[in-house]
C-alpha cells in the first residue's frame, strides 16, 4: 500500500492534452438555416387578387401593328431597335443558361430562344459579339428589379443599392410563374417555354435518398425566396428535412460538395445543369411535384414588346424548334455526358392570350 | 534604549551631527535621483526600441497581412476573366500573395506570441487553409467550364473580405495604435525625477546655508560640485525629452496623417479591384455603387495627406501624386460601368482585368506608387523614431555617474568640516 502510494507520488501527471482548433465552418453570403422565403404578398391571397395578377395573362401577337414593309412596330420595339437589346439572363445555370467567363459567350436553351427574337427583332442572325444585343447577368434576387416598371423604379428609388442593378428589356434567367412576382414587380410574361417538375440531387451512395421523407433530419439546400424553398418550408413537418437556403441554387451545388447539405431540391432541369457538374451526384424526378411553367418577364407597360415576344415563341413552337432546343439541351447534351438516361422534358401546354 | 535615544537626539543638536545629516541626506537623495532618473531613461530607450524594432516590425506585418490578402482577392478573381493562356501567371501571383500574407502573419505571431494581437493571429491563420482550397476549388472548376467555380470563388471573396481582410484592419488598427501609444509614452517628461532632483538641491542648499551660518566659509567645494552634478542633468533630462518628444511627434504625424490615410486608400484600391471582377463573376446590388464609392473615398484620403505629403518636396511626395493621376485615370476607365447602360461582357472584362503583357492596370498603378509612398514614409517615420531613440542613448548611463558623483561629492565636501569636530 505505502509502495503504491509512493509510487503515485512520484509519477509525472499525465500533460493536460494540447486543445486542438477546429476550422470553423465558413458558410456563403446570404445563407439562411432555415431557409428565407419570400414574404408573402397580400394581393395574392385573396382569389381577386389573384386574378388580378394572374401570371398567365398575355398579350396577343396577332394584334401587334406592323409598318408597311410588314415589320412589327412600337414605341419599345423602336427603342430597342436604335439602342440595341438587354436581356437579364442568368449564367450559372447549365443547360439553361451559362456563360465562358474568358469568352463572355453564353450558350442555353435561354440563350437559343434570345438569340431567335434578336434574329427576328433585327431582320438577321446576329454575330455572337453583335452589339445590338447584350446579355446582362442581374444581381442575383433582383432580376426582376432589372425591368423597366414604375413599381421597380420606386423599389429603386427607396433602395439605393438597387440602383446599380442593370435596366434591361427582357428577364429570361428561368423565372417561374408566380403571382407575387406579378404584384410586386409589375411584370408581364410571355407565353411559357419551359414547364418543369421538381427533382433531388444527392450525394451518390449506397442509402436510397429519393425523396424529401428520405431525407429526414438531413439538410436540403434551395435558392432563397423562391418556390423550391416554400415548397421545402411546407414539407418541413411531414417529412422532417431541414431547409436552408442561399441566394444561388448553384451555391447548393457547392454546399452539398462541401458536404454542409445533404441534398438539393429545385426545378429538374436546373439540377439536370448541377448533376452534369459533379458526376458524384444522383438526380431524382419527382414528377407531379413543385416546379411550374417559366416565363420571359417584361414591363406589362411594353405592350408591342410581349406581343412581339409572344410571337417569336409562337413561331419556335410552330416550326419546331422549341422543342428542338429543349431536346438538343436537355437530352442529347445530358446523354452525351453519360450520366445516365436523362428524364425527357415536359411539354409545353396550350397557349391562350387575354388581350 | 532610551539612553541611546536621548544621547542620539543630543548629538543631532550639535553641528558635527547637523552636519552628518546633510551628508546623509545629500548621498541618500543622490542615490535615489540616480535611480529614479536612470529607471526613466532606460524604461523611455526601451519603449522606443520596441517602437522601432517589435510594434514598427508588428506594423509592418499587420500592413502586410491586409495587402496581400486583399490582392489575393482580386487576383483569384481576375484569373478566370483572362484567358488560359494568362491565368497561370495570375494564379502563381495569388499564390505567391497568400505565401506572403503567411509569412507576415507568422512575423505577426512571433513578435507579439503573448499579446493582444495573438488571438486575431490565430483567427486568420486557421482560416487560410480553407480559403486557399476555396479559390482552387474555383479555379479548376472555372477551367473545366463549371459555374460552381463562380460559388467557391465567390465564397472564398466572402470569407477573405468579411473574416480575414477584417481581421487584419483590427490587426493593423491595434498595431498602429499601439505603436503611437509606445511612442508618446516614450517622450513624456520624467515628472519624479525633476521632484527628487529638486529636492535633492534643496538638500544641498540648506547644506550649504547651515555650513555658511556655523563656519563663516562661504563655500563648500563638495556641495558646489555636487549641486553642479545635480544641476546638469535637471537642466539636460527635459531638454533631452523634449528633442526626442519632437522626433516622436514627427513620426506618429507620419504615421497618422500620412502613413495611415495611404494605407487605408491602398486597402480601399484592392477591395475596388475585387470588386470590379465581381461584377463580372457574380453580381451583386450595390456593387457598382460600391466601387464608386471606394475610388471616391480614395481620392479623399490621399487628399487628406496633401498638407503635409505638400510640404516635403521628394519621391515619396512624386509617388503620391503619381498615384492620384492613376487614380484619377481608373475613375474615368469606370465611368463606363453604367448600369443604364451595361456594356457588352467582353468590355467589361478588359475594363476590369489587367491588361496584357507588361502594361499595368490603373488599379496595379494606383496599388504600386501607394506602396512605394507608404514604404518612404514608414521609413521616414522610423527614421524620426530612431533619432529620438538617438537622442536619448547613453544618457542613462552618464546620469547614473553624474548622480553617483553628486552622492559621493556631497559627503566628502562635509566630512573635513564633521572631522574637525573631532580633532
Amino acid at each position: 500500500m505505502i509502495a503504491a502510494l509512493l509510487l503515485a507520488g512520484c509519477t509525472t501527471p499525465a500533460a493536460p492534452p494540447t486543445p486542438r482548433s477546429a476550422a470553423p465552418l465558413v458558410l456563403p453570403d446570404g445563407y439562411a438555416d432555415p431557409g428565407r422565403t419570400a414574404p408573402p404578398v397580400p394581393d395574392c391571397e385573396t382569389p381577386e387578387g389573384r386574378a388580378r395578377h394572374d401570371p398567365r395573362r398575355t398579350l396577343d401577337p396577332a394584334l401587334l401593328a406592323s409598318d408597311a414593309a410588314g415589320r412589327p412596330t412600337g414605341a419599345a420595339l423602336a427603342r430597342i431597335r436604335a439602342e440595341g437589346l438587354v436581356v437579364g439572363v442568368s449564367q450559372t445555370t447549365p443547360l439553361l443558361g451559362r456563360r465562358d467567363q474568358v469568352t463572355g459567350r453564353m450558350e442555353g436553351y435561354e440563350i437559343d430562344i434570345v438569340n431567335r427574337i434578336a434574329s427576328r427583332l433585327f431582320g438577321a442572325d446576329l454575330a455572337p459579339d453583335d452589339p445590338r444585343l447584350r446579355l446582362v447577368t442581374v444581381p442575383t434576387g433582383n432580376r426582376l428589379v432589372a425591368l423597366k416598371t414604375e413599381k421597380n423604379r420606386a423599389a429603386r428609388r427607396a433602395d439605393p443599392k438597387l440602383a446599380d442593378v442593370p435596366t434591361v428589356d427582357v428577364v429570361l434567367a428561368n423565372v417561374t410563374f408566380s403571382c407575387d412576382r406579378v404584384a410586386n414587380h409589375d411584370i408581364m410574361y410571355s407565353t411559357p417555354y419551359l414547364v418543369t417538375n421538381a427533382g433531388i440531387l444527392t450525394r451518390s451512395g449506397a442509402e436510397s435518398r429519393d425523396s424529401l421523407a428520405k431525407l429526414n433530419g438531413r439538410k436540403v439546400c434551395a435558392a432563397s425566396a423562391t418556390t423550391s424553398i416554400a415548397d421545402l418550408m411546407a414539407a418541413r413537418e411531414a417529412t422532417g428535412i431541414r431547409p436552408v437556403s442561399v441566394p444561388d441554387s448553384s451555391e447548393c451545388l457547392m454546399l452539398l460538395q462541401r458536404g454542409v447539405v445533404d441534398a438539393v431540391y429545385t426545378d429538374y432541369p436546373v439540377l439536370q445543369g448541377l448533376h452534369l457538374q459533379d458526376p458524384g451526384t444522383t438526380l431524382v424526378d419527382l414528377p407531379g411535384q413543385g416546379g411550374g411553367a417559366a416565363g420571359l418577364a417584361m414591363s406589362k407597360d411594353h405592350d408591342d414588346l410581349i406581343r412581339f415576344v409572344n410571337g417569336v415563341l409562337a413561331e419556335m413552337r410552330a416550326d419546331g424548334s422549341l422543342a428542338q432546343a429543349r431536346q438538343r439541351w436537355f437530352v442529347d447534351e445530358v446523354r452525351a455526358a453519360r450520366l445516365g438516361e436523362p428524364v425527357p422534358p415536359l411539354g409545353l401546354p396550350p397557349v391562350s392570350y387575354t388581350g | 534604549m532610551a539612553l541611546v535615544r536621548r544621547e542620539f537626539r543630543a548629538y543631532l543638536r550639535r553641528t558635527e551631527g547637523r552636519l552628518a545629516v546633510f551628508a546623509a541626506l545629500a548621498a541618500a537623495g543622490a542615490v535615489l535621483f540616480g535611480l529614479v532618473g536612470t529607471t526613466a531613461l532606460r524604461q523611455r530607450q526601451a519603449e522606443l526600441d520596441e517602437a522601432v524594432d517589435r510594434r514598427g516590425a508588428l506594423t509592418s506585418a499587420a500592413l502586410d497581412v491586409y495587402r496581400a490578402f486583399a490582392d489575393a482577392d482580386a487576383t483569384s478573381l481576375d484569373a478566370v476573366l483572362v484567358d488560359q493562356q494568362r491565368s497561370p501567371g495570375l494564379q502563381q501571383a495569388f499564390r505567391d500573395d497568400v505565401s506572403h500574407a503567411v509569412d507576415a502573419l507568422r512575423e505577426a505571431a512571433v513578435r507579439d506570441a503573448d499579446g493582444g494581437s495573438a488571438e486575431l493571429v490565430r483567427r486568420m491563420t486557421e482560416l487560410v487553409p480553407q480559403y486557399v482550397q476555396l479559390v482552387e476549388t474555383g479555379w479548376t472548376a472555372t477551367r473545366n467550364q463549371q459555374p460552381v467555380g463562380t460559388s467557391y470563388l465567390a465564397q472564398a471573396s466572402f470569407l477573405v473580405r468579411g473574416e480575414i481582410l477584417r481581421s487584419a484592419d483590427e490587426l493593423r488598427g491595434e498595431q498602429v495604435k499601439a505603436l503611437t501609444e509606445a511612442q508618446r509614452a516614450a517622450s513624456t517628461q520624467s515628472w519624479l525625477t525633476y521632484l527628487v532632483g529638486v529636492l535633492l538641491l534643496v538638500v544641498l542648499f540648506a547644506a550649504q546655508r547651515f555650513l555658511f551660518h556655523r563656519t563663516r566659509r562661504k563655500v563648500n567645494p563638495g556641495l558646489v560640485l555636487a549641486t553642479a552634478l545635480t544641476l546638469v542633468p535637471l537642466i539636460w533630462l527635459p531638454a533631452a525629452l523634449l528633442v526626442a518628444a519632437h522626433h516622436v511627434e514627427e513620426s506618429v504625424v507620419r504615421w497618422e496623417r500620412v502613413v495611415a490615410p495611404l494605407a487605408e486608400a491602398r486597402k480601399l484600391g484592392r477591395s475596388a479591384d475585387g470588386n470590379e471582377a465581381r461584377i463580372l463573376i457574380y453580381p451583386a446590388a450595390g456593387d457598382i455603387i460600391a466601387l464608386k464609392a471606394d475610388l471616391g473615398r480614395i481620392r479623399a484620403l490621399i487628399e487628406e495627406t496633401k498638407p503635409i505629403t505638400d510640404a516635403e518636396p521628394g519621391p515619396e511626395r512624386e509617388r503620391v501624386d503619381q498615384a492620384a493621376t492613376a487614380l484619377h485615370a481608373w475613375i474615368a476607365a469606370d465611368e463606363a460601368l453604367d448600369p443604364e447602360s451595361p456594356l457588352p461582357y467582353p468590355r467589361t472584362a478588359a475594363l476590369v482585368t489587367p491588361p496584357e503583357g507588361d502594361v499595368k492596370s490603373h488599379a496595379e498603378q494606383v496599388d504600386e506608387h501607394l506602396t512605394a509612398a507608404i514604404t518612404g514614409y514608414t521609413a521616414g517615420s522610423v527614421e524620426a523614431t530612431a533619432s529620438a531613440r538617438g537622442v536619448l542613448g547613453g544618457l542613462d548611463v552618464l546620469f547614473a555617474l553624474l548622480a553617483g558623483g553628486a552622492a559621493i561629492a556631497a559627503p566628502a565636501g562635509l566630512w573635513p568640516r564633521i572631522q574637525e569636530y573631532y580633532r
